[in-house]
């Protein structure tokens, strides 16, 4: 028999989840709680696939990867949508439960204060795209030779591309601050490579906001003008609040 | 717009969950990784794959890119090919070597 060890999912402030006996942990695994108040969700895998020796292969691992990753986030959200729930990094594991019991006990402070600022809150995920340019033609110059002219055009082409980049800066942090202004906190990460997103126009800002649920109109409304006026912009969640779940250190 | 967000503030995970990839495609995969990889809670488990934050990060961007299948159509391969990219995994892998050991060599001493 293969040794097992315990796999962390999440942690939430009550055990009550209606959701979750329909839901499946990591290779099928059925889901457990670990504590109460706070309560760790956990499922069993097996040390040949989570020793470190053996993460270290499978995070190479494309296929593995991806299952692994959705498995953990199905959980996450089905926990989360019992109450405020905080996601635990991918592939957080422990000997056995007893040692996850003995981490919320140290951490119960901590859990308690993040999970409370959580409550009634949502994160959103907001990325907007810079639209596509059409390449100006030149304009014909009067310049005396064909060879200053030239570069008359290339210096206009510039120019011009510099102001449209400065617009679409401009654009991007608009946008940011009208999320950011109804949001309880925000998180600006890099924005995703064209090669990742299959979006030719390249996206100009990837950022993550932690809504109230009664402002979601107001952040629904601040995305339809701006797509109104234009903006190319991609909202994604409700998400389990991943990006605002950082423990204060004690 | 207003009703979108309604609607989806309604749903039930489940469903949620089957909708966001017919929605999304690839993105919502290369979304839920950068949430799952990059963020939640960092706590340190027995096993302490989960301190090495930045090789985490070098094998996302790598298998980020390989995870969307236009890419491979288009044949883009260059994390396989990009020198400095490579150079700083290793180096990177090193650095995550020696600090694995010094955290073994620390477990040790105080247990």
């Amino acid at each position: 028999m293969t040794e097992q060890a315990t796999y962390l999912y999440a942690v939430t402030g009550t055990p009550d989840i209606p959701g979750l006996p329909g839901v499946l942990g990591i290779s099928g695994a059925p889901l457990r709680m670990v504590g109460a108040e706070p309560c760790a969700i956990v499922s069993s895998v097996s040390l040949a696939e989570f020793s470190e020796e053996a993460l270290r292969r499978n995070l190479e691992d494309r296929q593995w990867l991806e299952k692994t990753a959705t498995a953990h986030h199905q959980v996450v959200e089905a926990v989360n949508d019992a109450g405020p729930t905080a996601p635990v990094r991918l592939c957080t594991v422990y000997r056995d439960d007893d040692r996850v019991g003995e981490m919320l006990r140290e951490q119960a402070d901590a859990f308690h204060a993040t999970l409370s600022r959580l409550a009634g809150r949502r994160e959103w995920g907001v990325q907007v795209f810079s639209p596509a340019q059409p390449t100006d033609s030149p304009q014909a110059t009067d310049s005396p030779s064909p060879g200053l002219a030239y570069l008359e055009r290339l210096r206009a082409q510039r120019d011009q591309r510099a102001d449209r980049d400065h617009a679409m800066a401009r654009q991007a942090e608009n946008v940011h601050s009208s999320m950011a202004d109804i949001a309880t906190a925000a998180r600006r990460y890099p924005p995703q490579d064209r090669r990742l997103t299959g979006i030719a126009d390249p996206m100009i800002l990837n950022a993550a906001y932690l809504v109230d649920i009664s402002l979601e109109p107001v952040l629904a409304e601040h995305i339809a003008n701006f797509r109104r006026a234009g903006l190319e912009i991609r909202l994604t969640g409700p998400w389990a609040p991943y990006s605002f779940v950082e423990l204060e250190t004690p | 717009m207003t009703e979108a967000v309604t609607a989806r503030t309604d749903m039930r995970p489940a469903s949620r969950n089957r909708a966001a990839p017919a929605q999304a495609g690839e993105n919502s995969l290369v979304d839920i990784l950068e949430r799952v990889l990059d963020k939640g809670i960092v706590i340190a488990g027995d096993i302490q794959i989960n301190l090495l934050d930045i090789e985490l990060l070098t094998i996302k961007l790598r298998l980020l890119v390989a995870s969307v299948d236009k890419a491979k159509e288009m044949g883009i391969d260059w994390w396989e090919h990009d020198a400095s990219l490579s150079s700083k995994a290793d180096g990177l892998a090193e650095e995550n070597r020696l600090l694995r050991k010094r955290i073994d060599a620390l477990e040790n001493g105080s247990d």
